[in-house]
């Protein structure tokens, strides 16, 4: 995995950021409290003279682990975020996950009606997953969350998008050229606070989180950030092949992203 | 780690993704998951193994073997790392190949030495958009040399024909470099072949390693500025600094407010600094009122700084325009017109005796804002010297500043 | 309203198996984290495939003691009127377990 320079991923972050807040009325942030997401915020400090200064929304299935619950108080206290916990059902779904399925996208549309947001910051990268290597920094999202994949915006010289059908919103994606290892290069030097899970214990550790039902742990005697980006300097399995989704066909994956999925 | 960003460039059957899959293959940087999957793809599909299956793509695209939309691939070699951007080689995507193009470092042309394959108008329209983007070093790649028994004679055809358009639209030949590869079978791509003796040259990673982006570095301060932030007690004005450097009681002039501020304070990233420099997002506090707009500019008061209503330009028009034209600077919406003065075919590189544009040509025209803007000239200073344009229909073309 | 001194662990794991509402988890999960469980682990049912609504509701979280002993099951989720909600944050201070099925 190639460790890009973090000056140069920090400051197109901070553009992003800046250019996406000066650009919406209502702007607001996905949080899952994981580490993308959580690099994310710091990075929004960072732009906004050490304040998040737009509600981060937690789409909750109510099984999210324990540790992850935890983190978010301490996170949202210390930080001072505004948090908004959107309560997302779990039920029976296609691909035989309750999580990840249709359910949280249709939570997310509820919460984004309610408030009327018109655009939505998330963490997603582009090594993380074949589809979002076509992802643009902003991504238009039609009123049913339809991504048109094969007809996106140019998003030529700093010229982004900000054209969306109404009721439709755009998605910002400021972490979109990061590595998994440049997240944890980062976590690294700003002290970043990250969710204990992804530190080795009992000979197993998170790479990816998820909820409790469709994460799983990987063997690792990672016990710190230093050990973690050792083990994915060496790694040649895939970020999210502790997740029971990417077992699914990768059709399945698109479709659902298309469909709005994060 | 800096990551060299390498645009591919060429016709859509010559290549382009099965050298990103064979570089990933030969570098390491493919898992052993996505060249399984690739295998079984290929034979699903009644094929050998074709590397082109490596890569991230779309369920569409594999299917029908074509990029629809830009792909990235990173990999290491040596003591580099490269970045291939893997753009649409249609016609009609052209679109997604002038912003995948635009992101790259280095230009990579792939053409093949198929007799009924070889230059088409595609690989020179890529080319000659290279060119305008400001890419002065390209390498050839000239590839399917398994298909020809690595024919000498085939490769020297190849160079020599592509090299007279080179040379028509401006480009130095001592700055182009031909390399016979084949992507599929992987020779000459990160160790020289031996199918491949009469080539004395290096092979293609080792060519990537030494080419390095020529930018033009303007010195003079230029602030883009993305808004206002307000904290308890201040107003501070956010941008990015385009060029040159900012320090504190620097007295700087805004447009298109004519506002001058001396520096109170700069922040960069949440810590104040005595200076900044090109490249870094920043906040600035001044003394008195202010009220900055998204997409003014700011530079030295000392500095007279023109704005302008007409712009000598080189357009590339994706499409005839319609009535209502816009031009996009630096995230300005300005109204213009465009006079073409000369246009030229952008698959010959030969001027045209025709006074409006057809599709996927270029013309050296006189822009008319509707009001007056600071462009810089492009090969002075990129961010300001460059322009989208769009008419009711949205994008149709893009435009740089050349006198 | 009952008080919750008056109730010991076993009861309370009774309790929640018996009727998991949200008044239940809500009265009783501080105390049934003041005991001597320190770990947790859950265990999906019908090996992680929830193709129905009971998949959910049989899948229970193990809680463990500080030796790693299995001291109780617990429902991972609450009913709230006829509403069906996970209920793993009131799990918040256990440790997860991470080790294979002994």
């Amino acid at each position: 995995m190639i460790k890009q320079d973090l000056m140069i991923l920090e400051e197109k972050s901070i553009f992003i950021l800046r250019e996406a807040k000066a650009k919406f009325e209502n702007i607001a942030a996905l949080w899952s409290m994981g580490k993308d997401s959580t690099t994310m915020l710091a990075l929004a400090r960072k732009a906004f003279l050490g304040k998040v200064p737009f509600p981060v929304i937690h789409i909750d299935n109510s099984i999210d682990f324990p540790e992850t619950y935890k983190f978010r108080q301490d996170i949202a206290k210390k930080w001072k975020l505004d948090l908004i916990v959107a309560d997302s059902e779990i039920k029976p779904d296609l691909v035989g996950a309750a999580c990840c399925g249709k359910n949280k996208p249709e939570t997310l549309k509820k919460v984004m009606d309610q408030y009327g947001f018109d655009a939505l910051i998330v963490s997603i990268r582009r090594d993380e997953h074949g589809v979002r290597a076509k992802e643009r920094y902003f991504s238009p999202r039609d009123r049913n969350f339809k991504w048109d994949y094969k007809d996106q915006p140019a998003e030529l010289w700093g010229e982004y998008s900000s054209k969306m059908d109404t009721k439709g919103h755009l998605r910002v994606h400021p972490l979109l050229d990061w590595n998994e290892v440049d997240i944890w290069n980062y976590i690294k030097k700003e002290k970043v606070p990250v969710n204990p899970l992804y530190f080795s214990n009992n000979g197993y550790r998170y790479r990816s989180l998820g909820c409790t039902h469709c994460t799983i742990p990987l063997k690792s005697s990672a016990k710190t950030v230093d050990d973690i980006i050792k083990e994915l300097e060496e790694t040649k399995e895939e970020e999210r092949s502790g997740r029971s989704m990417d077992k699914e066909r990768e059709y399945v994956m698109q479709k659902l992203r298309s469909l709005g999925y994060m | 780690m800096e990551v060299k960003k390498i645009s591919l460039l060429g016709h859509k059957d010559h290549g382009k993704s099965t050298l990103i899959g064979s570089m990933l293959m030969q570098t390491g940087a493919a898992t052993k998951v996505r060249i399984e999957e690739a295998k079984r793809y290929s034979k699903k599909k009644g094929k050998d193994f074709e590397p082109a299956f490596i890569l991230d793509s779309l369920v569409e695209e594999r299917e029908q073997e074509m990029t629809y939309d830009t792909t990235r691939a990173q990999m290491k070699y040596k003591n580099h790392a490269f970045e291939f951007i893997d753009v649409p080689g249609h016609e009609e995507l052209i679109k997604n190949m002038i912003s995948g193009a635009s992101y790259g470092d280095v230009a990579l042309l792939m053409v093949s030495a198929l007799p009924d394959e070889g230059i088409k108008d595609q690989t020179k329209r890529h080319v000659f958009l290279a060119k305008m983007l400001g890419i002065e070093n390209l390498i050839v790649a000239v590839n399917k040399m398994d298909m020809v028994g690595y024919d000498k004679k085939r490769f020297t055809m190849i160079k020599e024909n592509l090299s007279e358009f080179l040379k028509r639209i401006n480009f130095n030949l001592d700055k182009v470099e031909f390399i016979p590869i084949s992507a599929y079978k992987g020779e000459n791509l990160t160790k020289k072949s031996n199918k491949i003796k009469w080539y004395a040259g290096k092979c293609l990673a080792d060519v990537l390693c030494n080419e390095t982006k020529e930018e033009p570095k303007d010195n003079k301060l230029r602030v883009l500025v993305q808004g206002m932030l307000e904290d308890k007690k201040n107003m501070y004005i956010t941008g990015k600094i385009i060029s040159g450097k900012l320090g504190v009681k620097d007295e700087i002039k805004a447009f298109p407010s004519g506002a001058v501020y001396e520096v109170d304070q700069i922040i960069v990233k949440n810590k104040k600094a005595k200076t900044a420099k090109s490249g870094e997002n920043i906040a600035i506090k001044v003394e008195g009122k202010i009220n900055e707009a998204k997409g003014s500019l700011m530079f030295p008061k000392s500095e007279k700084v023109i704005p302008v209503k007409e712009a000598k330009s080189l357009i590339f028009f994706v499409r005839k325009p319609g009535k209502d034209i816009t031009a996009n600077l630096y995230g300005n919406k300005v109204k213009c017109m465009i006079k073409i003065d000369k246009l030229v075919e952008t698959a010959s590189g030969r001027e045209v005796k025709r006074g409006i544009a057809k599709p996927l040509e270029a013309a050296h025209s006189t822009i008319r804002l509707e009001n007056p803007m600071i462009i810089e000239k492009y090969d002075k200073n990129r961010e300001l010297g460059r322009f989208t344009l769009s008419d009711e229909n949205g994008f149709f073309g893009i435009g740089i500043r050349e006198g | 309203m009952a008080k919750i001194t008056n109730y010991n662990f076993k009861d309370i794991v009774e309790i929640l198996n018996k009727n998991p509402s949200k008044e239940n988890w809500d009265m009783f999960a501080s105390a049934l984290k003041k005991t001597k469980i320190k770990y947790y682990k859950i265990i999906w049912a019908n090996g992680g495939k929830l193709n129905r609504m009971q998949d959910i509701t049989r899948s229970v979280a193990k809680l463990y003691d500080s030796k790693y002993r299995v001291k109780a099951n617990v429902p991972i989720f609450l009913k709230m009127g006829k509403k069906v909600r996970g209920a793993t944050k009131y799990l918040i201070g256990l440790q997860i377990l991470n080790e294979v099925e002994q």
